[in-house]
């Protein structure tokens, strides 16, 4: 019987003796913590509330991505009364298209791309009197990102000029460009824009026991080859050093003691059981910035009434995304090009900046046919109307169609979303999930920054794409931007505990033996897709954890 | 003592065929890998001649090769669907549908209303044909590049291609 079908299984879920560290998911931050922990010989037992997702199983979610009759969320399993969830702000937020649950989480429908923060991204106070500094800086990091690009295996090259410092090379070669990514090196060439390799976590060559990228061309939302690196690499390394993995067991609330100083217990429930008790002597929330505080929130008692690690008033708060916007324009199909997905360039001209504003803007440059094959299965509902008929027979012909003599060029910018107390995840009492609890509310508002900066994006798209020589050039709406399934903030990290809720330890400043390694902890969220800061911070929290021994 | 695949998927359907042919006659005699027999195969090769202008011998070992890679509850609703529309092509034709010709097949799939109804795994029989038949032969298809050179593609999104389909050159 598969693990992820939806019914009880006959696994042991009981709790394990008292560990060492229990890890609350299995995602790219629990799975890295997890197996560094594991490695320096600690016991620690990971609760990740999805299930296992067999690997077999990818093809026929590929299918499930690919085929317009299937729910896009359904790749994954996602949905139902175990996922709901509100979205309160004005900016709609589609939260279970942004997040996968189970071991691997979202790093299974991940695009893949993995930069570095910059510099400024910790200074942003200081450098431009906005937000609020890290307690950390670039350098504090910077081993740690070289760890996490050796972890993830990261594919590129070091022709990044407006990257900030590194030590070394990248682990694996950058993927080829393309006949369309040519055109995108020559307008903006002759606009003196440089462009340079995208780091992404995506096998060029073989890698650390996983295959070459083999183009399936699927990456979001699911890797059938398992090239691209997802988080149940490291889970599974976490278990062959000797971890214990509960999949299916969904942490309830946290328990404390009398003193109201350590956490003492997680309590989850499984597919069979409720209530059960892990107990452990550390505590290591990497659950995602959604999840984490709806767990601190739901973890009430009367010395913490407002929620564990709460003092500060600010659990949830601070949430922040990337707003995106998208310019697409037409061109002639280039000879010889071919769908694909591993787009391989990108350019951070437009990152660090001298004024406050605009703020930061990461550009990536993409390309895809307008129209796939597989719309032809929507049938008659379909834009591709005559080609969809599904009695067509030779009628599926399409060599008069131009349609498919033309390319699409697509250049996303992400930008920069300033930390505002307003935006956050609360809990909303009037609706609960599959066991009674109530349901995370994400409020989400854009300030006039984000759309000042997202419009100066669109300027700048536009004139690469007019340089280019596409036609018929769209963009979406800056007011109304996209999300680009991010989340940050939520806990985060200060020196003040009456401004923050973990201090650059990533020890809540309220229980001595509670940690968090997420994007929750962010201060401030740059531009940059933050899964490799993620995961440095996950190296480095294993480090300190290992160090208290 | 281990069950065949077959022999699972046999508990799974059941044997019932309502008049064409049954589960049991469209599963595969001989091998384990290969769910489908000969009978089951000769069915979706009609659909795929009504669906998509490629020859039959360029689409049956891509047909062949996708069938073999679903799941059993895949397999079960492929069949179970199979049989139900073998019984109505012996009603109108006197013939399998695995027998039947293009414009035979066309004009039963238009009777069921095949082309007038969404996709549906569970539904009418129409919506199960939709799916289970018609849209899982042409995804077949359309995420190979046998069925996908007539749009000038290579390399569709869903068949790992790799990177020679993607090089500064064509």
């Amino acid at each position: 019987m598969s693990a992820d079908d939806g019914r009880p299984t006959q696994v042991d879920r009981s709790p394990s003796p008292r560990a060492d560290v229990c890890v609350v998911g299995a995602g790219v931050a629990g799975g890295l913590v997890a197996h560094s922990l594991a490695t320096t010989g600690l016991d620690v037992v990971v609760l990740e509330a999805g299930p296992r997702f067999e690997f077999d199983s990818r093809i026929e979610r590929m299918e499930r991505a690919l085929r317009p009759d299937k729910d896009h969320q359904s790749v994954w399993d996602m949905g139902g009364e175990r996922d709901e969830f509100t979205s309160s702000g004005p900016w709609y937020y589609g939260l279970n298209g942004t997040r996968v649950k189970g071991v691997g989480g979202t790093t299974l429908h991940w695009s893949g791309y993995t930069p570095r923060f910059h510099e400024k991204d910790f200074e942003m106070r200081s450098r431009y009197g906005l937000a609020s500094d890290w307690p950390l800086e670039y350098s504090d990091l910077q081993s740690y990102y070289a760890d996490a690009e050796t972890e993830l295996g990261v594919a590129g090259a070091a022709d990044d000029p407006f990257a900030p410092p590194r030590e070394q090379e990248l682990p694996l070669p950058p993927f080829p460009t393309g006949p369309a990514d040519s055109l995108y090196v020559e307008a903006c060439s002759d606009l003196g824009i440089t462009l340079h390799s995208a780091p992404q976590a995506r096998n060029s060559e073989a890698y650390d026991g996983r295959s070459p990228c083999v183009g399936y061309g699927t990456c979001i939302p699911v890797c059938p080859s398992g090239a691209k690196y997802s988080g149940d690499v490291h889970v599974r390394k976490a278990e062959e050093a000797g971890a214990r993995v509960v999949d299916r067991a969904p942490v309830q609330s946290l328990e404390h003691d009398d003193a109201g100083e350590t956490v003492e217990a997680a309590v989850y429930n499984t597919p069979d059981a409720t209530g059960l008790r892990q107990e452990a002597r550390y505590f290591v929330l990497a659950g995602g910035a959604v999840e984490i505080p709806r767990l601190l929130l739901s973890s009430t008692s009367e010395t913490y009434p407002d929620g564990l690690a709460n003092s500060s008033g600010l659990v949830g708060n601070y949430f922040m995304e990337h707003p995106m916007v998208s310019i697409r324009g037409t061109i002639p199909k280039p000879d010889g090009q071919e769908p694909t997905f591993w787009w391989p360039l990108e350019s951070n001209q437009f990152y660090d900046h001298e004024d406050a504003t605009p703020g930061s803007i990461k550009l990536e440059f993409k390309q895809e046919s307008p129209t796939e094959p597989t719309d032809a299965l929507s049938g008659f509902d379909s834009p591709a109307g005559d080609l969809a008929d599904p009695l067509a027979g030779d009628d599926l012909s399409v060599e008069d169609d131009p349609e498919w003599d033309t390319w699409q060029l697509w250049i996303n910018a992400l930008v920069e979303q300033l930390p505002r107390e307003r935006n956050r995840v609360a809990l909303d009492e009037s609706k609960t999930d599959d066991h009674g609890n109530p349901v995370p509310d994400v409020s989400l508002h854009v300030g006039e920054r984000e759309v000042e900066t997202l419009r100066h994006a669109v300027d700048i798209g536009t004139r690469i794409l007019e340089s280019a020589g596409a036609t018929d050039i769209e963009v979406t709406d800056p007011e109304n931007p996209n999300s680009s399934s991010h989340h940050m903030g939520t806990t985060r990290m200060g020196e003040d505990p009456t401004e923050s809720v973990v201090n650059p330890q990533l020890r809540t400043h309220d229980l001595d033996n509670l940690f968090v390694s997420s994007s929750s902890v962010f201060v401030t969220g740059g531009a940059m897709n933050p899964t490799l800061t993620i995961a440095a911070l996950s190296l480095r929290l294993a480090d300190h954890i290992a160090g208290l021994e | 003592m281990r069950l065949t695949r077959r022999q699972t998927l046999l508990g799974l359907v059941g044997a019932s065929s309502a008049g064409g042919l049954s589960v049991y006659e469209l599963l595969d005699r001989t091998t384990i890998d290969g769910p489908l027999s000969e009978a089951g195969m000769d069915g979706l090769l009609t659909v795929a001649d009504i669906v998509h202008p490629a020859s039959p011998e360029d689409v049956e070992p891509v047909i062949s090769a996708y069938v073999g890679r679903l799941n059993d509850e895949r397999v079960r609703g492929l069949v179970t669907t199979l049989s139900e529309l073998d019984s109505r092509s012996r009603r109108h034709f006197g013939a399998s549908f695995g027998a039947l010709s293009r414009a035979q097949g066309e004009r039963l799939l238009a009777t069921l209303g095949v082309n007038r109804v969404q996709s549906r795994p569970e539904g009418t029989l129409a919506e199960r044909v939709r799916y289970h038949l018609v849209n899982s032969v042409l995804y077949a298809l359309l995420t190979y590049p046998t069925g996908t050179e007539l749009f000038g593609i290579g390399n569709p999104a869903g068949f790992p291609g790799g990177f020679p389909s993607h090089t500064e050159e064509p």
